[in-house]
């Protein structure tokens, strides 16, 4: 059976600091993104990128302890693959300006890119391969003054395989 | 003389850097006699060119869970019969389903799914596909309401099957894994 992997040290640096939670979250739409970025479908990385149109920033309180990025790929043993990334943020106070941009971005169909830049200095863009979509976007006064009158926002999907890697300057190219 | 009807055997490899990933992509009707295909003479159902002169889209939401392609072929007494179907799942009733039961009553059309594997297949280019629908409201506001297009063919002939989707012309536009995709306006002629 034909079925080498590619196999490569993975090397550990006391410099890697694992240092967690996200800094930037940006939202294209998926023709727009593969428009703009010059693919290594192989190495799952960007290896050019012009200015994505339309991209849009989503920002967010950096410490409040809820925005993320995940993605977790699963192998079966049938050899099926699948890979669900998730980016979830917090946007504080659910103003009128944020139900109208929020319930636009909510449709079904839709094919998101999200670019992340995540508190450890590594760079992602996810959904390049089927698109994402706004899974949920749960609103909430909160009970009480110590809790958060907030949205939540979660973008999901089903990829091939792993977000593609992009580089700062790359990164600041695709997102101004 | 032994019985002999000329087909060799030949190696399936298995390579675990092939994508299963199920689902359709793009969809893509046009008739049977705007097709053109260019074949390998010596293997009948390679593909080696093809033309879809004249084409329409059928878009549908390839999160759908719904659209897909199956083909079953069955032997009996040395008489092979391969059933197609092709089923689409349309979002939304509306003025569209009037069009597809237009189109409904032609029964030599082809189809090109473009799959999310990479593999694109080519159906009905023997005998072309009946195509029939359904459509339903759903019954409350959970439900989705959509158009099911289904596509049906027999044939003697498989749909043709290619990993190569840039082998496939779809009006003036080679198909590309760059997505750009021409949407050419309805001729049902």
């Amino acid at each position: 059976m034909a079925c080498n992997v590619t196999l490569a040290d993975i090397s550990y640096s006391c410099d890697d600091v694992a240092i967690g939670g996200i800094v930037e979250l940006h939202v294209a739409n998926r023709t727009d993104a593969i428009a703009a970025l010059t693919l290594d479908a192989a190495d799952r990385a960007i290896t050019a990128a012009t200015a994505v149109s339309g991209v849009s920033q989503i920002s967010f309180n950096n410490k409040d302890g809820f925005s993320v990025f995940s993605e977790v790929k699963t192998v079966a043993a049938d050899g099926v693959v699948s890979t669900v990334p998730t980016v979830s943020v917090e946007l504080p106070k659910m103003t009128a300006d944020k139900i109208t941009k929020l319930n636009d971005i909510s449709k079904g169909g839709a094919e998101l890119v999200a670019l992340v830049e995540t508190a450890a200095g590594t760079f992602h863009v996810c959904g390049l391969d089927y698109g994402l979509y706004a899974g949920t976007v749960d609103a909430n006064s909160g009970t009480g003054r110590s809790e958060k009158n907030r949205f939540q926002l979660t973008l999901t999907g089903d990829e091939l395989g792993l977000s593609y890697s992009i580089s700062s300057a790359d990164f600041i190219l695709a997102t101004t | 003389m032994a019985f002999n009807c000329s087909v060799l055997l030949s190696d399936i490899d298995s390579n675990c850097s092939n994508s299963l990933t199920g689902g359709i992509k793009k969809v893509y009707l046009g008739l049977k006699e705007n097709l053109s295909l260019t074949l390998d003479t010596s293997a009948e159902t390679v593909l080696l060119n093809a033309n879809l002169e004249d084409f329409v889209t059928f878009e549908h939401n390839p999160k759908d869970k719904a659209t897909y392609f199956s083909e079953t072929k069955q032997t009996n007494l040395t008489v092979p019969v391969i059933e197609t179907e092709i089923f689409v799942k349309l979002p939304a009733i509306d003025s569209r389903a009037s069009k597809v039961e237009q189109m409904s009553y032609r029964s030599d059309i082809v189809c090109v799914l473009m799959h999310n594997n990479g593999t694109a297949t080519i159906s009905g280019w023997i005998r072309g596909l009946d195509m029939n629908y359904s459509a339903s409201s759903g019954a409350s506001i959970t439900d989705a309401s959509s158009i099911n297009v289904t596509l049906k063919g027999t044939s003697w002939e498989s749909s043709i099957a290619t990993s190569d989707q840039s082998l496939i012309k779809l009006g003036t536009l080679w198909v590309n894994h760059n997505e750009i995709w021409s949407n050419n306006n309805i001729n049902w002629g």
